[in-house]
């Protein structure tokens, strides 16, 4: 990141604004240039067909042309991401604060959230449809077991990292345990929180697009973008396959900006990282 | 953070765009071995299976020896992108069928039908009783696992008229077995049998009842087959010879490699598969209408491109001389196609030897 905070006066400080600015934008331009220009001369110098790597243009014109497919399809799987979501937050903040509450829950627990983590998601998957049959709920499922893990790993492990001084501080002042959690555990453990919520809304999509593959359903039209990647597959519309690709992107994109967002505006106040930015 | 996202796709988008440059398509010309055999790979659509009979039958009896050729069989499946694994080079031969293969054309893979092994295809949709269902028509409304985006789901909702809740394909009968009433798609020559000993007895409803029936084919890439002329003309005809040996009744080698590259293929099983394809006349078709074993008529083929014409399934014209190897079969086998075109008019439409 480039030095935001650096509001300097006068004409260096119009420099280094300036200098920021473009390095918002300008860099990340220039390197798009760059790579479509590499791309379309990879195509042009190698005579790579169409069907391995379409032109950037043909990408272009194949999304406009199933815009309708790709906008059901990503509207589909932004809802299946987002409820998916939530109930791994809602979960796995639950889950989290039980296996901070006591060393034996977490003992005994954790090992079974681990076993549940360890198990691939595609072993997992068809079971998941026999129970929940197929459609939304069971790519919901999947969804779940894809991004719920992060999310009670860092928030356990912020829930039980309070500082052992303050700790005793609290119990000098014979503090209740809820009122530990609340006013101590908890403030704590937010940026850990933070973090697992990241990493989650980045996992969100994949579960969600693969739960569209496996659990899918539609006759076509009105299916997830899962389930639009395996008919432009099965019809060879490579172009049209890459744009579904990017439409995956921006879904993937818009979960971890909004993340992002909702964790400055949780932290800025008051957490390092953020405060010292400012 | 978001930037760095940003940075790490664009990476990773590079990284994917160099790999595919970097891996570009494989030499074209087969290269003779030290026997003096040409080595070729033949990439099949399954595990191994008595549907693959004929072509296991040239492999183990030594037909395609004799032919000249060194075959590999690579069984494949669940594999999607096997038209692009032939048109890149990477294996010479594949099974698939002529309806995607036109559709493939269409889009610009330069992909050529060189020998059809099934004269009819076995594809079909089961029902369990409780589904409810007795004809393709009562399909309406229902929810059925089949590959979603392949021709012929779109041809049935179409023709019919009806409307199909599609649920993806995951290869498995696990809960065709468990749900009594689950509809899927399967193979008239296989599934139905594992289905039934388990004490199910299925609807079974062909899709080419409805009109329509694509070949079932081994195909090469236009490239290959305009440099290497002589492999493919052998190729088609050590597999028909195969393919008339294995029906012909002369099964034990063959079943015998295929229970131990398969272990689901009991003998009991793959007799069963076998007297299917004897008894819908799938591979040889029907004698009366003009079919034969390892035969493409130029009026089926035009039918089938019109159906996906109608289904708006092609993206530009495709000249059935190009897209089927005719000049390089035994004349009985290439019906009413209009007089063999010159060899070197087939080498012109895909530029003639690619070799890097």
């Amino acid at each position: 990141m480039t030095g935001l905070g650096d509001r300097g006066r006068g004409w260096t400080g119009a420099l280094k604004r300036h200098a920021a600015g473009w390095g918002v934008a300008g860099w990340p331009l220039l390197v798009g240039a760059l790579i479509t220009g590499s791309w379309y001369g990879g195509i042009v110098a190698f005579g790579i067909p169409e069907y391995q790597l379409p032109p950037p243009h043909r990408i272009v014109e194949a999304g406009l042309e199933e815009r309708e497919v790709l906008l059901t399809g990503a509207m589909q799987t932004a809802q299946a991401s987002l409820i998916g979501f939530l109930i791994s937050v809602a979960g796995g903040l639950v889950l989290s604060i039980l296996l901070a509450s006591s060393r034996w829950a977490y003992q005994g627990i954790y090992p079974y959230v681990l076993l549940l983590k360890m198990t691939p998601i595609i072993v997992v998957a068809p079971i998941v449809i026999l129970w929940a049959g197929q459609g939304l709920a069971s790519i919901t499922v999947i969804t779940f077991l894809v991004c719920f893990f992060p999310i009670v790993a860092n928030t356990t492990m912020g829930l039980r990292s309070a500082d052992a001084n303050l700790l005793d501080l609290f119990s000098v002042y014979k503090a209740k345990g809820w009122q530990q959690l609340l006013w101590l555990r908890a403030p704590g453990a937010l940026p850990y929180l933070m973090t697992g919520l990241r990493v989650a809304a980045a996992l969100t999509p994949i579960g969600a697009l693969y739960g569209d593959t496996v659990a899918g359903m539609g006759s076509g039209a009105d299916a997830g973008l899962g389930f639009v990647v395996l008919i432009f597959s099965a019809q060879f519309k490579v172009p049209a396959l890459f744009a579904a690709a990017f439409a995956a992107c921006v879904i993937g994109f818009l979960f971890v900006g909004f993340v992002n967002v909702f964790a400055w505006w949780v932290l800025h106040k008051w957490h390092d990282a953020y405060v010292a930015v400012d | 953070m978001t930037l760095m996202w940003q940075w790490i796709s664009r990476a990773l988008c590079f990284a994917a765009l160099a790999c595919v440059v970097a891996c570009g398509p494989a030499d074209d010309a087969a290269a003779p071995e030290a026997s003096g055999r040409t080595a070729v790979v033949l990439q099949t659509d399954w595990y191994p299976q008595p549907e693959h009979g004929g072509f296991y039958h040239a492999l183990l009896t030594g037909g395609y020896e004799r032919a000249g050729l060194d075959v590999k069989i690579r069984p494949g499946a669940n594999m999607t992108n096997i038209p692009q694994l032939v048109a890149t080079g990477r294996v010479d031969f594949a099974l698939g069928t002529s309806d995607n293969l036109l559709v493939a054309a269409s889009r610009g893979i330069p992909l050529v039908g060189v020998f059809p092994h099934f004269q009819h295809d076995p594809q079909c949709i089961m029902a369990r009783e409780g589904a409810g269902v007795d004809t393709l028509q009562s399909l309406d409304g229902k929810t059925v696992m089949m590959i979603p985006g392949l021709p012929y789901v779109r041809f049935l909702q179409r023709s019919l008229g009806i409307r199909l809740q599609l649920v993806p394909m995951d290869f498995s009968l696990t809960r065709f077995l468990s749900d009594p009433t689950f509809i899927q798609q399967c193979f008239v020559t296989s599934e139905p049998y594992y289905v039934s000993r388990q004490g199910i007895e299925p609807t079974v409803l062909r899709i080419s009842d409805s009109g329509f029936d694509p070949y079932r084919l081994a195909y090469a890439s236009a490239a290959f087959v305009a440099s290497n002329p002589d492999v493919v003309s052998a190729f088609i005809r050590a597999s028909r010879d195969g393919w008339e040996r294995y029906l012909g009744g002369d099964v034990a080698a063959v079943h015998e490699r295929l229970a131990e590259l398969n272990p689901q293929q009991t003998p009991d099983f793959m007799a069963w598969t076998k007297r299917a394809l004897v008894d819908y006349e799938l591979v040889r078709g029907d004698a009366e209408a003009g079919e034969m074993l390892g035969r493409f008529r130029h009026d089926r083929l035009e039918r089938q491109l019109a159906q996906l014409e109608a289904l708006d399934m092609l993206d530009g014209p495709v000249a059935l001389s190009d897209a089927f190897a005719v000049h390089l079969m035994p004349p009985e086998l290439a019906q009413g196609f209009p007089d063999p075109l010159p060899v070197a008019s087939a080498v012109e439409t895909d530029g003639g030897d690619r070799t890097r």
